[in-house]
């Protein structure tokens, strides 16, 4: 099985199939980002869809110094703000109402990811699922749990990216898990 | 608050809601994004050619113009002749 570093310059050599094997491998990762961002499932995944569109278009300016999942995990933190500055956030439900209602459901993911170590796939239901939950967060907190929990991003860049201290990143996503978990603490 | 109890929740929580690596569906997403990035081929195909285009024209010229210089050394042009000069000057 090729590396990464050898699919991609199969592709750049115009082997257009090998792209395939990026999409496959990075696809959970980025429509999860989306999905953190927009909230919807269908369009979080048309999104994710433009993001690798994105990647493939501009993949010759990938200069290697960083993984392909760290290079497109911008490409989707990108597309996404600039989705966002275009249109409204969707009004959401509460968070409490959600669970109420999908709680059987969120029960089940729970089971589910936490049997094996290694966590099976998300069903197009899951994703959905996740996606309302992540659009039910108070706005701050979802911004902050969707760049260190989603993005995986290094305090530094947090606090660089929303102009703040870095125990002021610390603090915030403190608060959200708390209250995240204060939601869901019925289900434990 | 039970502040171990807290963080075990968070560990099982944050594996549901950002740990899956994996979609059941990831072949037809992958199919979706193959089949758009299929139809780029063309335009990448045009936008390589011009690419090309950018750096091989000039070189052509450049070599067109070696070629020219090439074959019209100064060996071969001709010069007013020396006695032809020293005649004139000797005349003058």
């Amino acid at each position: 099985m090729p590396n990464e570093q050898e699919t991609i310059e199969a592709v750049l050599s115009g082997d257009v199939e090998a792209f395939s094997g990026l999409v496959r491998a990075n696809q959970a990762r980025v429509r999860l980002i989306c999905l953190a961002y927009l909230g919807r499932a269908q369009e979080a995944d048309d999104a994710a869809q433009d993001v690798f569109v994105k990647a493939f278009q501009g993949l010759e300016n990938f200069k290697g110094d960083a993984s392909f999942e760290t290079w497109i995990v911008r490409i989707a933190d990108n597309h996404c703000l600039d989705l966002l500055r275009t249109k409204k956030r969707h009004r959401t439900e509460s968070l409490d109402a959600l669970l109420e209602a999908k709680g059987d459901a969120f029960d089940g993911l729970l089971s589910r990811m936490n049997s094996a170590d290694n966590p099976p796939p998300y069903s197009p239901e899951d994703l959905d699922l996740l996606g309302r939950i992540f659009a039910a967060l108070p706005e701050d907190d979802r911004e902050i749990l969707t760049l260190r929990e989603v993005e995986e991003l290094p305090y530094e860049e947090i606090a660089t990216r929303l102009d703040c201290s870095l125990d002021a990143v610390k603090g915030r996503l403190k608060r959200a898990r708390q209250t995240l978990i204060e939601k869901c603490r019925k289900f434990f | 608050m039970n502040s171990d109890q807290d963080e075990a929740i968070w560990q099982r929580l944050s594996k549901v809601l950002f740990g899956g690596m994996r979609t059941t569906d990831e072949g037809l997403f992958t199919y979706r994004v193959m089949e758009q990035v299929r139809r780029l081929e063309p335009v990448l195909e045009e936008r390589a050619w011009h690419r090309f285009l950018r750096w091989a024209v000039p070189a052509l010229g450049v070599g067109v113009a070696s070629l020219i210089l090439a074959t019209h050394t100064p060996a071969s042009m001709v010069w007013p002749d020396e006695s032809s000069l020293a005649t004139s000057v000797e005349d003058f």
